[in-house]
Formats: C-alpha cells, structure tokens, sequence
C-alpha cells in the first residue's frame, strides 16, 4: 500500500480490513518529511472485544507488514469495549 | 589720378580681403556642416544597430515564449489561488459538505508554496467523496495533513407534543493541503 495510489483509497483499503465489532471514529494522515520516508496514518476507535480488535490490527500487518503497524500495549489491557489506537507507516512513493 | 590709383588699390584689396573673408567662412561652415553630418550618421547608426538589437530582442522573446509559458504555469499566481478557493468550495458543494476556510499562507516570494488549512463537515460519505474530488482537482496539490473525526451531536426533536434528544453523528474533516503547480 504506497502514498501514489492516492489517499482515498489508502484510507479505504485500511477501512476495509474492519471488521463489525470495530469502529472507527478517527483517522488522520500526515505527509512525512522526507521525499522518499514514509507518512503515517493515526488511527483510533472503539473495538467490542479484543480479539475482533486483534483480528482488525492482524489484517493491517498483513497488508503492510509486521513492523508498519504500530500497536500500544494498551490496546490489549481490557478485553470488551474499549478505545484503541493505530499508527500505520506507509511508504511515500511520491 | 594719384587719389584714383589709390582707390583702386584699396578696392582691389577689399575684393581680395571680401574673398579670403568669404572663402574662410565658406570653409568653416562647410566644416560645421561635415560635423553634424557626421553626427546624424552616428545617430543613425546608433538608431540602426538599436532596431537590430529590438528585432534580435523580439525574436528571443519569441523563442523563449513556450518555456516562459510553462515556467509561469508552474509558479501561483493570485489569481490562481482564488481560482482554488472557488475550486474547493465547488467541490464542497458537489459532495454536499459544508466548508471552512480556516488560514491561507500566500508568500509573495516563489519559493514557499501556498498552503491552505480547512475543515468540511458532513457524513462520512460526503467527507469522503470530497476527499476524492480534492484529489482530482485539476492543480498539483500535496496533502500535508488530513484527519476525520467523528462527532456525536444531541439533537432535540419534537414528535406529537413529546421532546425527544436523540445522539446523531457526524463527521469532520481538517485538511491542510500545499500548491505544488497550478497544472496537474
């Protein structure tokens, strides 16, 4: 998944990996410094438990690679309802 | 006849002097004349290598007129900025989201490109559709920054004499985008 295919369909391809006990309620996206680095997509929402968070975050390393997504600890304290968040590298081929 | 000798010497002499006195002026002016010809053939000159060098101006302006062409196609100017305000607020209205410009930074210099900070909210659907128009717009942008948050609003509603609060939710989006080039 690179930058050149352009952000709407990054973010759709990140939020077609979702399954139905996740919701989104932000994202973002910010440019990185470098001309050939990588940008970052922030990502948080609630999950219903934590394995459907698990199988979410799983399907985004599948797509981008083990260490793209960047998952706090803290996304696997509790195990029903809860808030979590995302920090995805993509590589800017632009 | 003494006296009339001498008259006639002293009228032979001043026809001699009336023609030195002539020829001298003669000669200075001929010499004056020569002068300012010279000049004028200066100026011309001067005149004739000014229209070649116009002509030769002329026609490396006119071969060079293509590049400048894509040379002031690449740099804004403040037309152009405007022309993309309107852009986006066309493309706002297309996807049925509503619009704030919050900062435009327009440097006068050629270096810094202009940037622009804005917020649209609407569902999530409208945001991204505007997302997708924002992309195809016909200028050479870079996407510095863009998040979607969504909102959750109390609503008050009224049904048959009964106030109902019901949670609706929206979406927003902040955008800050930069101006690479007018042309795509």
């Amino acid at each position: 998944m690179s930058k050149d295919k352009g952000l709407n369909l990054i973010f759709k391809n990140i939020l077609d990996k979702k399954n139905s006990g996740v919701k989104i309620t932000y994202f973002s996206y910010e440019k990185g410094k470098e001309p050939d680095g990588e940008d970052k997509v922030y990502l948080s929402g609630k999950s219903e438990t934590r394995d459907e968070f698990l199988f979410f975050e799983n399907r985004l390393k599948k797509e981008l690679g083990d260490g793209k997504v960047i998952s706090p600890v803290s996304n696997l304290i509790n195990e029903k309802d809860f808030d979590f968040s995302l920090v995805l590298n993509i590589k800017n081929e632009k | 006849m003494k006296s009339k000798f001498f008259i006639t010497i002293f009228i032979l002499f001043a026809l001699i002097f009336s023609a030195f006195a002539g020829w001298f002026y003669a000669l200075s002016k001929i010499s004056s004349e020569r002068k300012a010809i010279l000049e004028l053939r200066k100026t011309i000159l001067r005149g004739e290598k000014n229209k070649i060098d116009e002509k030769s101006l002329v026609r490396l302006i006119d071969s060079v007129k293509k590049e400048k062409e894509i040379v002031e196609s690449v740099f804004l100017k403040e037309d152009d900025l405007i022309r993309l305000i309107k852009g986006l607020e066309s493309i706002g209205e297309s996807s049925g989201v509503s619009l704030k410009i919050s900062a435009i930074s327009s440097e006068k210099n050629a270096v810094s490109k202009p940037a622009v900070s804005f917020s649209a909210k609407g569902t999530f659907e409208q945001l991204f559709q505007y997302l997708y128009f924002l992309e195809n717009l016909p200028y050479l942008i870079t996407i510095n920054k863009v998040s979607f948050q969504k909102e959750e609003d109390i609503k008050e509603i009224t049904q048959e004499n009964n106030k109902k609060n019901i949670l609706t939710s929206s979406w927003q989006a902040l955008f800050n985008i930069q101006l690479e080039s007018y042309e795509n």
